[in-house]
């Protein structure tokens, strides 16, 4: 049930630090009774030093998205997952260990293993530990605040406690902004963390690198969405999985046969994924996707439903539309008509 | 302007025609309960069964589909969309529709069983913290009464489902 109203006495004011956001308050009723038992609790500021806010990098310096640079640069959307997702960090160019168009060392700003990392702006809260860095070396952006901890364990234990939803829903109740969200370095510094023995703590770190191995699984390239379909069709009618193209560029060769006004000159059209899938298709029978279809190709109108709509059926508004879930193929099981 | 004009029919598909990462994806309509916006467009299909609107949002989210509609797509980074021109010229195998039951059957009892890796990534998050949890009150760090909640993995996902307020978690 969403909160309907906050009554304001000067016993809770001053407990929450004249926080009078909603938010704040929802989540405080949510999990203020689970952090309420915790037993002697250490604020989070005692358990890292240098907190910080990471490295701003210029544009200047990215490198091509597929380059192998051994330097990257990782922000927000890199951490969504609880895991670093390469593929959403920006690789960066360095010469002689300085990153491009900066002043900086990689030496003196990439992340070490006993560092705590936490997203601070859009999704804030989410941690992340750089013992779980793989070769390359983390670059974390300005968008992250980052802290060393004791040890490597630590880092990880802190990690695996801040990633709890209760701690997700605590840090985010803490954050605030107008537009963006955002968490600052006195509230996450004032977090309590659960005081455990060092062999507890260790037994943790274990548990969660452990933790973050699967779960960095389940984003391999083989369980997303468009390769379920791909086994769907190649056990149903043996269509082969599309192959990768050898190479990222190709030359295309353009007949003067070709020329009209049908031709098509873009990279996308002559990319080498796309030529791959028309060789192929052209070489079992196929028909045009509008051969099947009984009406013209509709695009839709985000002003139907409006109030200035002139119409003499009822109106329906269109609904937010998900189309990957499971379950939400089935449309009507999200989408209702506007009361 | 009339809404009719805008109106599903059941089984009619939907395909998102610009959105970078979006361009492409297809569902199947069960029901006529909504209109659509702009942004997508409707496929009426001269079989308009289950079967075969399955068949063919199989085929448009698999990798031949969406190799096709990025390959055709137009426009500068960030604004990309297909026209509906070249939506209507991609190649669609005849076996497809041919093994439309087949293909179907298998899809929907994929589309049962699939869970997309960022909620996979909550479970596992959710059942690891349960236990963390149970770790903390077995340690004397954590004095939790049984009727506080938040210690089963599935009170750790519904919370989760608070921090991430979005359709995604339904």
């Amino acid at each position: 049930m969403g909160l309907t109203s906050v009554v304001v006495d000067p016993e809770m004011v001053g407990r929450s630090g004249g926080r009078l956001d909603t938010r704040y308050h929802a989540m405080h009723r949510k999990i203020g009774a689970f952090t309420a038992g915790l037993v002697d609790p250490v604020p989070l500021s005692q358990l890292i030093r240098g907190l910080r806010n990471g490295t701003n990098v210029p544009k200047a310096a990215y490198d091509d998205p597929e380059s192998e640079s051994s330097t990257i640069y990782a922000s927000v959307g890199a951490f969504s997952s609880f895991f670093l997702r390469e593929p959403a960090t920006t690789p960066l160019r360095v010469i002689d260990d300085r990153i491009v168009g900066t002043s900086h060392r990689v030496e003196s700003v990439k992340t070490s293993v006993d560092e705590l990392l936490i997203t601070r702006s859009g999704t804030p809260g989410i941690a992340w530990t750089g013992s779980a860095a793989n070769e390359r070396e983390v670059i974390p952006s300005g968008f992250m605040m980052r802290g060393r901890a004791d040890s490597e364990d630590w880092a990880t234990y802190l990690t695996a406690v801040l990633n709890h939803p209760v701690w997700r829903a605590m840090t985010l109740g803490l954050s605030a902004g107008k537009r963006q969200d955002n968490l600052n370095q006195e509230q996450l510094g004032s977090i309590p963390i659960p005081s455990l023995a060092d062999d507890a703590v260790t037994s943790v770190a274990g548990d969660y690198r452990a933790l973050l191995s699967e779960i960095s699984s389940a984003f391999t390239d083989d369980s997303d969405f468009r390769s379920a379909c791909d086994r769907v069709l190649n056990e149903a009618i043996g269509l082969p999985f599309l192959p990768s193209p050898a190479a990222r560029l190709r030359a295309a060769t353009i007949s003067i046969r070709d020329l009209g006004p049908g031709l098509r000159l873009d990279n996308r059209w002559h990319g080498p994924s796309h030529r791959e899938a028309l060789s192929h298709l052209e070489t079992i029978p196929t028909v045009e996707l509008r051969s099947v279809l009984a009406t013209a190709i509709s695009k839709g109108n985000s002003q139907v439903g409006s109030t200035k709509t002139r119409s003499t059926v009822p109106s329906r508004r269109p609904q937010p539309l998900l189309l990957f879930s499971p379950g939400s193929w089935l449309l009507n099981s999200f989408a209702r008509p506007a009361r | 302007m009339t809404a009719a004009r805008y109106l599903l029919d059941p089984h009619d598909v939907l395909i998102a025609m610009d959105g970078e990462g979006s361009l492409g994806k297809a569902a199947v309509a069960l029901a006529d309960v909504t209109t659509f916006d702009s942004h997508l467009a409707r496929l009426r299909l001269t079989d308009p069964t289950l079967t075969r609107a399955l068949a063919l949002v199989c085929f448009l989210n698999s990798s031949w589909g969406r190799t096709q509609t990025d390959g055709r797509k137009s426009g500068s980074t960030g604004q990309t969309q297909i026209a509906p021109s070249d939506l209507g010229q991609i190649r669609i195998p005849t076996d497809l529709l041919a093994s439309a039951t087949a293909v179907s059957a298998k899809f929907a009892d994929t589309l049962d069983h699939y869970e997309p890796a960022p909620q996979k990534a909550r479970r596992l998050i959710a059942e690891y913290s349960a236990g963390l949890t149970e770790l903390l009150i077995s340690r004397g760090a954590l004095n939790l009464a049984e009727s506080v909640g938040l210690r089963s993995a599935d009170e750790l996902r519904q919370l989760l489902k608070l921090v991430y307020p979005t359709i995604r978690n339904s």
